[in-house]
């Protein structure tokens, strides 16, 4: 199953990479949010498939948006994405349902395995 | 080949250039950039291979602010430039294969001038770590690619090894005790291919040794041809974006120790520079970033303090990461540079803070939340399972990911009994590359697996059921899903979120270059109305076309201010980066300066923005540098022990003035009048005649310095020079008051946008010349019997000072332009009275026409620079106005005179 992919980060190079390689695997990307707040609004307007949540953010940091967002939307497939250093966060966002996470500097291949066990395909 | 342009200085007039301008019209496309008046030469030599030395052809090679100057080198690598202006110029060199290369050059004033320039060739880069087969880190092992590029791997494991040829080698790991690894890799262009080589121990694990064959090792490619060239240019561009944020937040930090929002916002700047860096392979980008990062979170903790010191280091760390960038963005890859010494800074600073920290609040993360081993009655009808986790060796953040396939147990409704290693061991991942979970549930095995394996990096799982046990009853657990409800964001209003594009500028100016378009038929238009005047039984249709006109006119009024608007920037831009500059200045001179800036919501027009920021340097450096005097002197005259620095930005109808003031000890008039005597610039009886307003504009000469020891950030004078030149440049004004004691105050009044200026229209031998009205000081009718002859030459009385009356005809074609003793001269001298370029002068006309707004056009690449015109306009009527250069025409004419 193809999945409908909101990336959130705030660092247009890392959208950049995540969505390269999100769709060179087949996955359609609707929607990039640069902070947690917007990617609250636009989960809303585009109900995605799974979101790649970055954890260090203006506004609203990663952490609050998956909060936010699986309150709306218990269901919410969220993935993190962490840098080295960030264990206690990352903890924290699966205590506040995310799903998985996956570790910067990003690998392909486990970039993809994540979304792929999050879909569940 | 093109010899008959070289040194053909070009002062054209009249009709000749208004027929060109004609011809240009339909290729009117740069954007109306005024030309400066330096001489032209000829930029000729060869583009060559860094490595091989020989040259390479089809490279385009292009002068940065003059597009149009440009060519592709031929197949030896040589090219050809013609007419560049001197001074100082980019060349932006390009080609495929080749790193794109911006090389700054200073073309002096020679009719031809040789450059060579070398690109390097778009080279891989491998990077990675050297395991042992428990997962610890080998140091010094040796990694030969090729049989020819070695690297040794450091204490963590990892090793480098950038700049080596494209494709596939050899490649080998040794290290004493261990078999030595052989494998193959491919090395692509510009890309980074990271590994990771896992070396078997050479001694064999007891009972083994019969088998003779020794394991040789495992590499595992990570990324492989990470094509790092299509991600730099984003790269670049965030790392800046942050830097400048840095640069600025420190500084406020530095004020501002308990400001929360800037220690978060400067915490996420190197958070995500490390982030950057760390993807595209920049080593010590990364390092260096990290640790100012976890500086960051020590202030944030309060356990590191904010100092002056601490600010010192973390911007010098900053200035670093600019070095780094700025040779990423030139050579494509990051420099050697020694980055331990700030390291070592930095890490000063990370120990202290570790000492002050009491007792370790940060308990374990996982620990905190992690639901209590009790004992619990088991559930129904269920099993106790064994769960071996195996994770991918790749797998980062072990500890993590092990709790990730304990909660994803715990969420199903699978009670974790104990783990092995226990969870402390677990969360501080000291466990190999798997783990055992004793698990109790009601769930089939088969789920289980599927549960565990839908978390990402595991790469096996193996189950064994330990026992049956009786039916009991369960116990839910829902404190865990209440506290995850109870601690959910706080909600704040969502504010509506801005919808952006990004435009390039270039089409912005094209909008411009049509809606001038516009204006220009809509003049037109109504002159046609005008015409129709005379037929009287078209009255009606006249009426409705002028209704019409009008309309178009107030639409394009609009369009036109929409298009001014999306080119308008906030001047915080510019002033942003000047709260860092100002401090540096003020503490390597050891005076206390606050620096307050204001008005920087102020917009201006994008290529405005460019022309002040060296002025505006210029202006602030002299301000805190000449301008504020040491704390001692201060006291000493009462005045307040730290001196003030405001820089502000208002808009004023039509401009935009700025303001650099400080309450320094202000202008020595007294000094100025001394220096102008010794170099020359006015007489002792001139000097005398002149108020101490007049005195101070001789700061503007070139070469004018009242400071008589130079010191590296400011002085020389040269700066009051540039801020004049960039400031006629664009139609804008310096004025400077200044009272002794008590301070000095720069005014710079700048127009709204380049595009369009109001203007005096004259007529000059047949042509209609524009002159900016920024220029202009009043128009004059000037009698003969009101002239006086001084010194042979034709001059009025103005405000009571002696006005050199030159003809504007002649200044145009560049000869001699006042009137000589025993010329005739006209009954009525049309005279408009010009101040520009330090000089006050009465240009004389045939005729003057009125005033009016008027849309400049660049003359178009083809004729290029001129020297003493701006640009042109087309008139309502369609005649073609050209646009005076009042500065540069009266800077010439004078130097000419002497």
């Amino acid at each position: 199953m193809p999945g409908r992919i909101m990336i959130v980060d705030d660092a247009a190079f890392m959208r950049m990479m995540l969505k390269d390689i999100l769709v060179k695997n087949g996955y359609e990307v609707v929607a990039e949010a640069s902070n947690g707040k917007e990617a609250v609004l636009k989960y809303d307007e585009t109900k995605p498939d799974l979101v790649t949540m970055d954890i260090t953010m203006p506004e609203m940091d990663g952490i609050s948006a998956v909060k936010e967002i699986r309150k709306k939307d218990p269901q919410a497939r969220i993935i993190m994405c962490s840098a080295m250093g960030q264990q206690a966060m990352v903890v924290d966002a699966i205590q506040a349902g995310a799903r998985d996470f996956v570790v910067k500097p990003f690998k392909p291949d486990r970039v993809v395995e994540a979304v792929k066990k999050v879909l569940g395909n | 080949m093109s010899s008959f342009l070289r040194g053909a200085k070009t002062y054209l007039l009249g009709a000749a250039v208004i027929a060109l301008v004609l011809l240009e019209g339909c290729f009117f496309r740069n954007s109306p950039r005024l030309p400066v008046t330096s001489a032209l030469v000829d930029l000729t030599g060869e583009v060559i291979d860094a490595q091989t030395r020989k040259g390479v052809s089809g490279a385009q090679i292009v002068v940065r602010d003059y597009p149009s100057r440009a060519d592709l080198t031929a197949s030896d690598g040589s090219f050809f430039i013609p007419r560049v202006p001197a001074g100082r110029q980019v060349l932006v060199v390009s080609v495929t294969g080749y790193v794109t290369r911006s090389q700054a050059i200073d073309i002096p004033e020679v009719p031809v001038f040789r450059v060579t320039v070398e690109l390097s060739p778009f080279l891989g880069k491998i990077t990675g770590f050297v395991w042992d087969a428990e997962g610890k880190p080998v140091a010094g092992a040796t990694i030969t690619v090729d049989g020819q590029y070695t690297a040794v791997t450091q204490a963590d494991g990892s090793f480098v090894l950038a700049s080596l040829p494209v494709g596939t080698f050899a490649i080998t790991v040794e290290k004493e005790g261990f078999v030595p690894y052989a494998g193959e890799v491919e090395i692509q262009a510009a890309s980074i291919t990271v590994v990771k080589v896992v070396l078997e121990s050479q001694h064999l694990k007891k009972g083994n040794d019969k088998i003779g064959k020794k394991k040789s090792g495992r590499m595992i490619i990570l990324v492989e041809g990470f094509d790092l060239n299509r991600y730099v240019g984003v790269f670049l561009e965030e790392v800046e974006e942050h830097i400048e944020n840095l640069e600025e937040n420190l500084v406020q930090l530095e004020r501002e120790p308990d400001n929360q929002d800037l220690v978060q916002s400067i915490f996420r700047s190197f958070h995500t520079i490390k982030g950057s860096s760390s993807s595209m392979g920049f080593q010590r980008m990364m390092e260096l970033s990290h640790l100012m990062e976890n500086l960051l979170d020590g202030v944030r903790s309060k356990s590191i303090a904010v100092t002056p010191s601490l600010v010192d280091v973390l911007l010098r760390g900053v200035d670093l990461l600019k070095n780094m960038k700025d040779t990423v963005a030139l050579e494509g890859k990051e420099p050697e540079v020694d980055i331990q010494h700030i390291t070592e800074n930095l890490k000063v600073f990370l120990k202290r803070g570790e000492e002050a920290k009491v007792a370790p609040e940060t308990t374990a993360p996982i620990e905190r939340k992690e639901p209590e081993e009790k004992e619990v009655i088991a559930p129904a009808s269920r099993k106790e399972y064994l769960i071996r986790v195996y994770l991918t060796l790749e797998c980062s953040m072990k500890g993590v990911r092990s709790y990730l396939v304990i909660n994803r147990l715990q969420e199903n409704k699978v009670e974790v009994i104990s783990t092995n290693p226990p969870l402390a061991d677990l969360e501080s991942e000291r466990f190999g590359q798997s783990f055992e979970i004793v698990a109790k549930a009601t769930l089939p095995e088969e789920e289980i697996r599927k549960m565990v394996e839908s978390v990402a990096e595991v790469e096996k799982v193996e189950i064994e059921v330990q026992e049956e046990l009786p039916e009991e009853k369960v116990e839910v657990k829902e404190e865990e899903e209440k506290e995850i409800v109870s601690t959910a964001g706080q909600k704040k209003a969502a504010k509506s979120l801005k919808k952006t594009v990004r435009v390039d500028v270039e089409r912005l100016d094209a909008l411009l270059n049509l809606v001038g378009e516009l204006v220009i038929d809509r003049a037109r238009l109504g002159d046609t109305i005008q015409r129709l005047r005379d037929f009287k039984e078209l009255s009606h249709f006249r009426d409705l076309l002028s209704d019409t006109n009008t309309h178009i006119g107030r639409i394009i009024n609009e369009l036109q201010m929409e298009i001014m608007k999306a080119r308008m920037l906030p001047l915080a831009e510019v002033f942003n980066r000047f709260p860092r500059m100002v401090r540096d200045i003020a503490r390597n001179s050891g005076k206390e300066v606050d620096f307050v800036v204001q008005g920087e919501e102020t917009e201006l027009d994008r290529s405005l923005l460019e022309e002040i920021t060296d002025p505006l340097i210029h202006l602030l450096r002299n301000a805190v540098d000449h301008g504020i005097e040491s704390r001692e002197e201060r006291i000493a005259q009462g005045k307040p022990p730290r001196g003030r620095v405001l820089l502000k930005a208002y808009q004023e109808e039509n401009s935009v003035v700025i303001m650099v003031q400080d309450d320094g000890r202000g202008l020595d008039t007294g000094k100025i009048r001394n220096k102008a005597l010794r170099l020359g610039l006015a007489s002792q009886e001139e000097l005398e005649k002149m108020s101490d307003r007049e005195v101070m504009e001789f700061i503007f000469y070139p070469g004018f310095s009242t400071n008589d020891q130079v010191t590296d950030v400011s002085g020389r004078g040269v700066g009051m020079d540039i801020v004049r030149r960039n400031m006629e440049r664009v139609n804008g004004q310096v004025r400077i008051e200044s009272e002794a004691g008590k301070g000095t105050t720069f005014y710079l009044r700048l127009p709204l946008t380049l595009a369009i200026i109001r203007a005096l229209l004259v007529q000059v031998d047949g042509g209609i010349y524009s002159i900016p009205l920024a220029d202009v000081v009043e128009i004059e009718k000037v009698k003969r019997e009101n002239t006086y002859w001084v010194n042979k030459t034709l001059t009025a009385l103005f405000r009571g000072k002696v006005l050199t009356l030159l003809r504007l005809k002649d200044l145009l074609q560049s000869k001699k332009a006042e009137y000589f003793e025993g010329e005739e001269t006209p009954e009525v001298l049309y005279t408009v009275v010009v101040n520009a370029a330090r000089a006050m002068a009465g240009l004389v006309v045939d005729e003057i026409i009125g005033e009016q707004e008027i849309v400049i056009k660049s003359l178009g690449s083809y004729i290029g620079d001129v020297r003493g015109l701006s640009g042109a306009t087309i008139l309502g009527d369609g005649r073609v106005s050209l646009i005076v250069d009042v500065p540069s025409l009266l800077w010439k004419n004078f130097q000419m005179g002497g």
